[in-house]
This record gives C-alpha cells, structure tokens and sequence, in this order.
C-alpha cells in the first residue's frame, strides 16, 4: 500500500511538473533538502542498531567500539578516496549507491549469489543512469564546482555525448543479468515478475522529473522510506528494540551526520551558492553510504538466510 | 461499377518493402485457412486454442493487406496499423500460454496478468515510436515497453506459465518451451528493431539506418505469428497421437 501511494505522488509530481508549472529549480532545492535532513540522512542513522541486532541474531557479542571503529574508517577510506581520485571516488560511489537501491528495491529475492549481485547491480545502474546520465546538463555546473571537475572536463565531456550510449548499456545488462539470475536460480513459490512492473512505473516517473526532485523522488521518498520501514521492522523482530530506542538512536545519530556535513562544509566552500550546498549534500551522502552498505547488506542477508518476514 | 479489391497496384522489382507486405498477406491467409479447417481434425480440448491461432494469422492477414496498400499509395511505414495489429494479436498469442496451462489449474488472474502486460509493451512502445520519436524519448519509451515484455519472458520463463505447464505433462511442457523460445528470441526482434530504427539508435549509433523497419517486423511477424500457431497445432496432433497409442 505504501509503496502505490508513493509512486502515485511520484506521478502526480511529474505531472504537475510537465503540465501545470515547472518546479522551479529554488523550490526544488528545498525539496531536497528538507528530505535529506527528514529522511535522507535518519535512514541511515539506526546503523548501530542494525549492526548490533544482525550480531545478536548470530548469537555474537556485539563490541560497540570495534564496530565504530571498522564504520568509521570506511567512513574515512572513502572521504580520501573521493578527495584524491575524485574520478575512481565517484565512479565507485555509483557502483556502491546502485547496489544499495537495487538491495532495498529486491530485497525479496535471494541475491547471495554472484549472478543475485550482478542483477541488484545492474537495477540500481538503471536507476542511477536515468536520474543523472539522463540529467548530465544539470550536473555538470555541479562538477564544476571543484577544481577536480575542471580538469577532468574532457571526461565529464565524453560522457555529456554518450549518454544514449551509457543509458543503452546500462538497460542491456539489466536485461542480461536480470535473465541470467533466473536461469540460474529456479523462481521460488511466492515469487512474482510484478517489480518489473514497479521498476518500471519508477523509471517513467524519473524519466519525466528534473534531476534534483528525480533524485529527491528516488533517494528520500522511495528508497529512504522504504529502507526505514525494513529497518524498524527488523528491529522489532522479537520485540527486543522499542520505538523509543530506535527514534532516540536515530535521531541522535542523524544530527551527528548533519553536523559533520556542516563543519566538513564550513571548512570549505559549502555555503556559498545553492549549488555548492547541493555538492556538499552529494558529497556527505557519497561518504556516508560506503559504511552504511555494509551494515544494509548484512541486514538483508540476515533476512534471506532465516526467512525472516518483514510486517508490512 | 469498382472493384477496388482487384484495384492492386504494380509493385516494383525492387520495392522489397512492399514485397514482405505481400508475401506476409499470403503467409498469413494460408496460415489461417490451415488453422480454421484443422480445427475439425483436432481433439475438442485444443479446438480454442487451434481456433485463436487461426484468428492471430487472419487478423494480421487482413492488416498486412491494408498496409501494403498502405505503403504503395504512400510510401510510408504503416505504423498506425501495425500496431492495430499487435494489439489484436499479441495479447491473443498470450491467451494460447493461458489456453495451454488452463489443464493444469491456471486461472483467469494469469491471463489478464499476460494480457496487461502485452497491452502495457504495445501502448509504451506506440508512444515511443509514433507520438515520440525525438532521440531522448524514444530511447526512454522503449525501455518502458521493455520491461512489459520482459514481463511476459518472465511469466513463460520462470513465473506462473512456466510452472504450470511443468505440471501439465511433458507435451505441454515441451511446447511451452518452445513458445517460451519464441518468445525470447522471436519476439526480441521487435525490440531490437525498435531501438535500432528509431532515432536514438542502438547504442545512439543507427545501425539500421538505410535498412527499412518494415522488413524487420514483416519477416519477424511472419515467423512468430506463424510458428507460434504451428506448436499449438503441432501440441494437440501429439496429444491426439498419445491417446490413439493409450487405446
């Protein structure tokens, strides 16, 4: 049900945006950030929780400190990955953000399997390459923005005139994968093609959407909501973790996130255009999915390996 | 007094366009002939299922007549028509997969599950070719259509079809996986030809570019339309020979 009513606003956005009046790009930014800070960011804010409770549900002490040293570090890794190979930095941002959509969006199906991450890759890419390499124009200003954008005009140019080509590969190998994942894993009972219908119902609504609220739609309306209703329900198995506990961790952890964006930004140019607090955003999410991945995936193995099934 | 029915006009030794139209008019009237009088020589429980694969290859008969005309008087493709066509029949090809399994307990819910998505592929796909031809949406309707076929590939492949028809006995399996074939490789032609001939092109290059589309679907619809009413024919003579060798 929660899923018809968000692609439902999902159209009506688009529709209000093709044909009563276009969004302007200000309200959008507000959109976007409003999201970020509601929803965005908390998503990822019951890590700890969700870390502690996969151990626990393996019946392992969980060591708090050991764990926010291991997500701290990825935290880190990846922040000097981005600052000194900007270009590796995001290609690898995308390639980890299109797994983590495509994990949350096909979380039913068991994706252990090499063929299983092929085919969650390959749906997130669709989605990614629809929301930015179909918006390029939008996000080229946005690169400009840093020196590491200028000088890798040449790249940034190549990919402005290959899009179709990119956009074409990129629905190809879902195709390819997503056949080959059910050629070699036989269909279980309860399950049904009905997300290529839902799949595409996202795609038409991001197709018809500017980037940012495309990226707003997909990110904090579709995946954040849904990513958080999974998490407070694994938390709730056993009804061990109470909605206090989680709405205090959450809440917590987002404005330790949020501050460290803002001090990180502060530091350098954050909030000097619209635009530069766009990137900043991007960057601070880019940085915080690399720890949250794993603590996600680990969740979702979790799910499929007890046949665990989520209310809801 | 006219007889616009002999009213033909000369096709051209090198009009191969027309010359597809024309031999798939042919295909298909002979196809539908074929189908209608074997019904009487089928067991009554395939007798539907012989009868909508007679109506699949009149129906195109019909439409590939008008659209030879079509393209000889304007010498343009018939996209309008053609895709008339698909929406009368392609969803008729996806009852034959509910038709088949009907034995061994599919219910009504599978064959509008089939007959969405095929209308689903057909309405993205028109819309992608004719209302939007522009490189951007093209490229992007297409996609769409895709996955409503890849919907029905699904369906036959893996979902409900394909378990049904495992359940029905090695005939209808067999020929379930035939159709699940033409499904993949016949029907993929269309996508294909779809991205290849419209604007945006396979991969933005266009491959396909001098090459006309038309010829690509009249030698795709030919082979599916066709061969797909020949395993259902070739499914009921079997069971048929099964229950003679059983007395």
């Amino acid at each position: 049900m929660i899923k018809i009513l968000m692609l439902l606003t999902g159209a009506l956005l688009s529709f209000i945006h093709i044909w009563i009046f276009p969004i302007p790009i200000h309200l959008q930014t507000i959109l976007f950030l409003i999201g970020i800070l509601l929803l965005g960011i908390p998503h990822g804010a019951a890590d700890m929780l969700v870390a502690n409770k996969t151990t626990l549900l393996n019946k392992k002490p969980f060591n708090f400190i050991l764990f926010l040293f291991k997500y701290l570090s990825k935290l880190f890794i990846f922040a000097m990955i981005l600052w000194w190979f900007p270009v590796i930095g995001n290609l690898l941002f995308i390639l980890i953000a299109a797994y983590h959509f495509g994990e949350t969006d096909l979380h039913q199906f068991n994706t252990q399997s090499i063929s299983g991450k092929l085919f969650v890759l390959s749906y997130g890419l669709v989605i990614l390459s629809v929301i930015l390499i179909n918006n390029f124009d939008a996000l080229i200003p946005l690169f400009n923005e840093f020196e590491s954008g200028r000088t890798n005009a040449e790249f940034i140019s190549w990919i402005s005139n290959n899009r179709y080509f990119i956009m074409s590969i990129a629905g190809f190998q879902f195709f390819i994968f997503c056949f080959a994942y059910f050629v070699i894993n036989p269909a279980e009972e309860k399950q049904t093609g009905n997300f290529l219908f839902q799949f595409a119902f996202i795609l038409l609504i991001l197709f018809n959407l500017p980037m940012l609220l495309g990226f707003s739609f997909y990110f904090i309306f579709w995946h954040s909501v849904l990513a958080l209703k999974n998490i407070v329900n694994f938390l709730k198995i056993d009804k061990e973790i109470s909605s206090r506990t989680i709405t205090k961790q959450i809440f917590l952890y987002s404005i330790l996130a949020i501050m460290g964006i803002a001090i990180f930004g502060s530091i350098g140019f954050m909030f000097s255009t619209e635009n530069t607090i766009i990137v900043y955003v991007f960057l601070g999410l880019a940085v915080l999915t690399a720890p949250h991945l794993p603590v996600m995936h680990q969740m979702y193995n979790e799910i499929r390996r007890k046949k665990l099934i989520l209310p809801g | 007094m006219q007889f616009t029915l002999l009213d033909i006009k000369p096709i051209a030794n090198t009009d191969y366009v027309a010359f597809t139209f024309f031999v798939g008019c042919m295909a298909m009237m002979a196809a539908a002939v074929f189908f209608f009088f074997e019904m009487s020589n089928t067991d009554k429980k395939w007798r539907t299922s012989i009868l909508v694969s007679g109506l699949i290859t009149f129906i195109a008969a019909v439409h590939y007549y008008y659209m030879r005309d079509y393209n000889l008087a304007t010498g343009q493709s018939p996209t309008f028509f053609r895709y008339v066509d698909w929406l009368l029949t392609v969803p008729l090809m996806c009852v034959e997969f509910y038709l088949i399994t009907k034995k061994a307990g599919a219910k009504l819910g599978l064959l509008w599950k089939l007959i969405f998505a095929s209308v689903f592929m057909l309405v993205t796909g028109y819309i992608g070719e004719a209302i939007y031809p522009t490189e951007k949406q093209s490229w992007i309707w297409g996609f769409i259509s895709s996955l409503g076929y890849f919907y029905i590939v699904y369906l036959v492949w893996f979902g409900e079809v394909a378990k049904l028809a495992n359940n029905a006995g090695p005939a209808v399996a067999k020929a379930n996986k035939t159709l699940a074939w033409f499904v993949l490789v016949g029907w993929a032609i269309y996508p294909i030809g779809y991205i290849a001939g419209t604007e945006g092109g396979l991969f933005g290059m266009k491959v396909l570019e001098g090459v006309s589309l038309d010829i690509v679907y009249n030698i795709g619809d030919a082979i599916n339309k066709i061969g797909f009413g020949l395993v259902i024919y070739a499914l009921a003579q079997s069971d048929k020979s099964t229950q003679t060798v059983n007395v």
